[in-house]
Formats: C-alpha cells, structure tokens, sequence
C-alpha cells in the first residue's frame, strides 16, 4: 500500500531500476525519466497531488513503453467493429491504445505525425523543462511513466486542413495510460482537428494521465475538437496537464464536450507570448452520478493585442460536481488586451455541487476584461411558456438545455463536430 | 365554454384573485380591463396552468372539463392558448422547430398523427402571411433578439398555428408601435369565428378599437367590480378607474 511520497518513488524508482534503468542507464530518455523521479523525491511534493491516483494506477509496466505490441494485430478487429471509420473520404489519423496506427490513418501532406516511441530527446523533454511541468507532480508522474502518445506536426497550408482522430481503446481490461501529446503547429498552418473515442470492448475502468503541449508559430490556426470522451465505468479518471505556447496572429480554440465521464481534470497554462494570439477555450459538461469535472486554468497575456475567451457551460444533476477556477493574467505591457471569461452552471438536483471562481489580475491599464458565474435552476417562467404550447414538462426541460449550451454549440463552426455534439447531448439529456 | 367560479388564488401567502367569476361562451370576445396589480395577469397564468399559483377555492370548467385538474401542457392539447406579455426567449430553437414541437405535441395528445413537413410548411407560410411577416422569421431563434413587436406577432403567430379554443392575450398591445397593433389586431380579428373565444387583457382602450368585444370586465383588487358591453371600455377609457372603485 502506498500512502505517502515516499513510498510512491521508492515504489518508482523500484520498477524502475528493477526493469530497465541497469540495462540502459546510457539512455537519455531514462535518464530523463529518473530525473523526474528525482525531483519528486528532492522536493517532497505534497502528497494530495498524487491523491488523484489509486495505488493500482501508478503499477505500469515499463517494459511496455519499449515494446508495446499488437497494434496491428486488432486492426481487422478494428475494421469488423467499427466499419463506419473507415467511411470517411477525408483526412483521418488513427490513434489505437496511445499509439498512431499508420496504416489505418491518412494525412494531408503538410501533416505528420510521430508516435511516441519515436521521441527524439527534445520530443521527450520538449520544452517541459523550462515550463510548470517540472513543478508539477503528476506531470512529473507522466514524464517518468509516459507510455504512449504522439507527435503531430503541421506546416503551413493555404487552406484550413481537417483531421479526424479516431481514438480507439482496445482493451478488454482496465487500463493506465500515461499519455504525452505534442502540437506542433508552424508558421501559417491552419488546422481542424476532431476527436473521437472508440471502444472495441465493453467500457472499462481507464486512468488517464496525459501532458499535452501546443507550439503554435506565428499565424497558425487551429481548432481542436474533442468531443463525447470515451464511455468507461466507474472509478475512471483523466487528469491532463495542457501547456500552450501562442505566437504572433496565432489561434487556437479547443471545444471540450463531456457526456460519458466520471472523473476529469483538466489544467491548463496558456501564454499569449506575442501580439494578437487569440485564444479560445469552450466546455459543455452534462453531468450526472457522482460524476466530477474540475477546470483550472491559468491564461497569461504577455503581449498587447492579445485575446482570450473562455465560455464553459455545465449541467449539472444527481450529486456530480462541477468545478471552474480560472485566472486571467494581464502582465504589464499587454495592453489593448482583450478577455473574456464565463462560467455558467445549471443545477438539477439538491446534491449537485458547482463551484465557480473566475479571476482576473491585471497589471496593464488599458485592457477590456470581463468575467461572470451563474449558478442556477431552470427558469419556472420559461418552463410554463413551452409547456402552456402543448410541449410536455421533460421535453420543455431538454429544450431549454439546449438553449442554455447554445452559446457554446453556436460556436462550433464544423459540421461533423457539430453533429458529434448534438447527438451526445441527446443521448444524455435522455438520462438526466 | 369556459366559465369561471368563485376563483380565489395566492401566491407565497399573497391573496391575488378574490373571487373571481365569469362565463365566456362560443365565439365570444371578453375584454379584461383593470389597473396595475389588479391581478390580470394572474388570472391569465392560472387558466393556462401556471402552477407558481395556489388556488385556494373556486373551479374553471372548459368544455365540461374542470380545468384545474390539467397540467399547463395537457389545457394546451384541450385548446386553451395564452399569449404572454412576456414571451420567453429560446436561444438555438428556431421558430419553425418550436412550432413543429409544440403542434405535434398536441395533435398527438389528440390522436392526429403528425403533420407532414410539407404541411406544417404550408401551414406557417399561410400564417406568416396572416402577421405580415416574412419567412425568414421560421428560422430565427425563437424570440432571442426580436423586438417587442415581433416578439408579439410571434404569439399570435402561434396562436394561429396551434388553432386554439380559447385564447387568452395577455397585455398583447403593450410594445407596439400604432402600425404593428393594427397587423396584430387584423390578424386576431381573422382568426375569431363562432367556435373559437377570446379572453383580451389590456390597460387602454386602444386594442379594443381593432378588436371589438361583446363584454367588457373591470378587474380590481382581484374582483370583478363590473361588466358592460363595448361602452364600458369607452367610459374607462375617459374618466379612468378611479371612479369605479
């Protein structure tokens, strides 16, 4: 049993040293891997942030990430189970258990993507070092487990490309992914990306840990998809760690929409790092059980001209739990800063918790900044409209949800997301 | 066809209607008029089935039905309409979608099956025109954004899709300007025949110049304190309420 820090790097360092760590001591990424380790030992980190984790979580098995077998094994299995992938004229990118599937995926040319296993030393510790993640304990948990994850790189298009990433889980047991993730956008590339979750076996209990990192140069345009997460039972997490770096004239909107989860957090550290880097952050979270999903973020504006915008909107029933925390950061010399930040909850059910916090600190002075939370019900005065027309009281309810994310749906501006979207909604709003 | 009794109803301890009674028959036309906080608009929400009101005694009947059994939705399907003074907005809803909802919702409580889309499409095109309105209203977000006026052609848009039995506009005169009352008042005037009934409620005499009633009530202090035909609005209209109570 593990219950203290201690014991989680002993237990670390154990494996470790038992698997690999003797054979390949010359190897960087290990070295990397240990020194993460390291510095969770060195700074004794509280040992709350490694709470989020049970004890089964942290047993990866190391010799995985070297050799992690069989993708192509369960490709046919892939193709009897969800023939529809496969439909698609477009740009898609498979991704099985973590790792890019090549043979299943077809990119635009100004598109590739590296699996992680292929991670040169800087992919590894790219630009971790000289960011939070160092300080972060389960970042540093995921740079000394990281098994899976990929590398996607784009150059610059002349019209915004669109990928579709199908995200299959191929286990028929629980799993613990400690995932690494980079984005790697050039100079002027402009891209669409939308996610999706697949199971080839009934859902299981799945811990995610995962590091995402977003480089995007000047001018480059990106939207992220990532819709209806995977459907998994009880005792599930994900954890992601995401830190953006923004240059000059750059976009980046990411759509989060949660409908199957139990348990997510999500950190996420932006810096604005030029003039008018634009970016947008946007949540739907329909919750219910004792389901739980937790924002923290932290947008830093370190240029003038800059934008950010953040609207996360949560249903919240039984007794799950919605958490915003977010903190707007005007340095000194981004004036003209423009910043946005909204939080809007509802409550169906006494039990159903949603805490609000939007912050903002500026040290600029000619900045327009605005923040707001609701916390609230479902209007009676509005209720009473749709049903005195004749519309029964549950199909008035799920009609005005869907006024009430339809700020947020009205900004997704890709067909096929938003039909992903608006089908997940339904299905839920069925079970609210 | 509606005939109200003795109808006493509060709200959070609050005593709003004190014995309410009247009788509205086929094809009728009934103005309420009254001041502010008279309880118009109360008596409004409890015959459409608003349940933030407690009815402490008295009955509605409709049709021989006793329409404090029904829910909002189900008096919808038996034919009672109540256009808001207030219409809510539905943001991502657009106006043909609401319609199609709400109009199917009801034939399906009355055993009709759905209407096809190239019906219901006929049907709104031929009630838009009623309104004066155009079709690019269909497919904007139910009241999100509409100025008063539209907001109130869009009630009686709805009125006329639904084809009611009794209708109960709400203060539906309040945010026209002199040209929209007109369209409006036209198109209820064009809507009115022998086995449909109206229950108006306003402040002015102005909406009773288009729309001619065969009774007029004065509500005060949640009473009926008198009733008169098309004159009596007249009367109000010249020397106000004051001289009544």
């Amino acid at each position: 049993m593990i219950n203290s820090v201690k014991d989680l790097v002993s237990f670390f360092l154990h494996r470790i040293g038992e698997q690999n760590l003797h054979e390949d001591i010359g190897d960087k990424k290990m070295a990397l891997r240990k020194s993460a380790i390291e510095k969770i030992l060195e700074k004794d980190l509280n040992k709350d942030a490694y709470s989020y984790f049970g004890n089964d979580d942290l047993q990866i098995d190391l010799k995985l990430i070297e050799e992690k077998e069989g993708v192509d094994k369960i490709i046919k299995t892939i193709k009897l189970k969800i023939p529809h992938l496969f439909n698609n004229p477009g740009f898609c990118a498979t991704i099985i258990d973590g790792e890019f599937c090549e043979s299943l995926s077809c990119l635009p040319k100004n598109v590739k993507i590296i699996p992680f296993k292929d991670f040169g030393e800087k992919e590894f510790a790219y630009s971790l070092k000289k960011e939070k993640a160092w300080d972060n304990p389960v970042a540093l948990i995921n740079i000394a487990l990281a098994n899976s994850g990929f590398l996607l790189e784009a150059k610059k298009s002349s019209s915004q490309e669109k990928i579709i990433i199908n995200h299959i889980n191929s286990s028929s047991v629980s799993t613990v992914e400690h995932i690494r993730n980079i984005y790697r956008l050039g100079e002027g590339a402009k891209l669409t990306i939308v996610e999706n979750f697949y199971n080839l076996h009934e859902p299981q209990t799945r811990v995610n840990n995962t590091v995402s990192e977003w480089i995007l140069e000047e001018g480059a345009v990106v939207n992220l998809y990532s819709l209806d997460y995977w459907v998994c039972k009880a005792g599930s997490k994900n954890i992601t760690n995401s830190f953006v770096h923004q240059k000059k004239n750059s976009v980046l909107s990411l759509f989060n929409c949660y409908t199957n989860v139990n348990s997510v957090k999500n950190n996420m550290h932006v810096w604005l790092e030029d003039e008018y880097a634009n970016c947008n952050l946007y949540s739907i979270s329909l919750l219910n059980k004792s389901s739980c999903v937790e924002d923290n973020i932290l947008i830093e504006h370190l240029k003038k001209n800059c934008q950010s915008q953040q609207v996360y909107k949560s249903v919240i029933s039984d007794s799950a739990k919605g958490c915003f925390d977010s903190l707007v950061l005007v340095h000194k010399d981004a004036q003209k800063t423009s910043a946005i930040q909204q939080n809007n909850n509802i409550l169906l059910s006494e039990n159903a918790v949603a805490q609000s916090n939007p912050q903002l600190e500026i040290f600029a002075d000619d900045v327009v900044c605005a923040h707001g939370s609701t916390v609230g019900q479902i209007d009676s005065e509005a209720l009473f409209y749709l049903r005195s027309r004749g519309i029964g009281q549950r199909a008035a309810y799920n009609i005005l949800l869907k006024a009430f994310l339809h700020e947020v749906l009205d900004k997704i501006n890709d067909p096929l997301a938003l039909k992903i979207t608006e089908d997940a909604i339904n299905q839920k709003l069925k079970n609210l | 066809m509606l005939k109200i009794e003795n109808l006493h109803c509060e709200i959070e301890g609050n005593s709003i209607l004190k014995g309410i009674n009247l009788s509205i028959g086929s094809g009728e036309t009934h103005a309420i008029m009254g001041p502010n906080g008279s309880g118009k608009s109360t008596l409004s929400s409890v015959i459409a089935g608003d349940e933030s009101y407690e009815i402490t005694s008295g009955s509605i009947q409709f049709l021989g039905k006793d329409l404090l059994d029904f829910s909002a939705e189900e008096r919808a399907h038996l034919g009672v309409f109540l256009s808001f003074q207030y219409p809510i907005e539905i943001p991502g809803v657009s106006v043909s979608n609401f319609l199609k909802t709400a109009l199917n919702e009801c034939r399906k409580a009355n055993d009709l099956p759905p209407l096809s889309a190239r019906d219901m499409l006929a049907l709104m095109k031929s009630n838009l025109e009623l309104l004066q309105m155009n079709s690019d209203f269909l497919s904007r977000s139910m009241n999100a954004g509409f100025s008063g006026g539209e907001k109130k052609r869009n009630e009686i848009f709805q009125l006329a899709m639904l084809e009611p039995k009794i209708c109960v506009l709400d203060e539906t005169d309040s945010g026209l300007d002199i040209d929209a009352l007109k369209v409006v008042a036209n198109g209820v005037n064009k809507l009115r025949n022998n086995s449909r009934s109206f229950l108006i409620i306003t402040h002015y005499q102005r909406l009773l110049d288009h729309i001619s009633p065969d009774h007029v009530h004065v509500l005060v202090g949640g009473k009926i304190i008198k009733s008169g035909g098309p004159e009596l609005a007249l009367e109000l209209e010249k020397n106000g309420y004051d001289k009544l109570c």
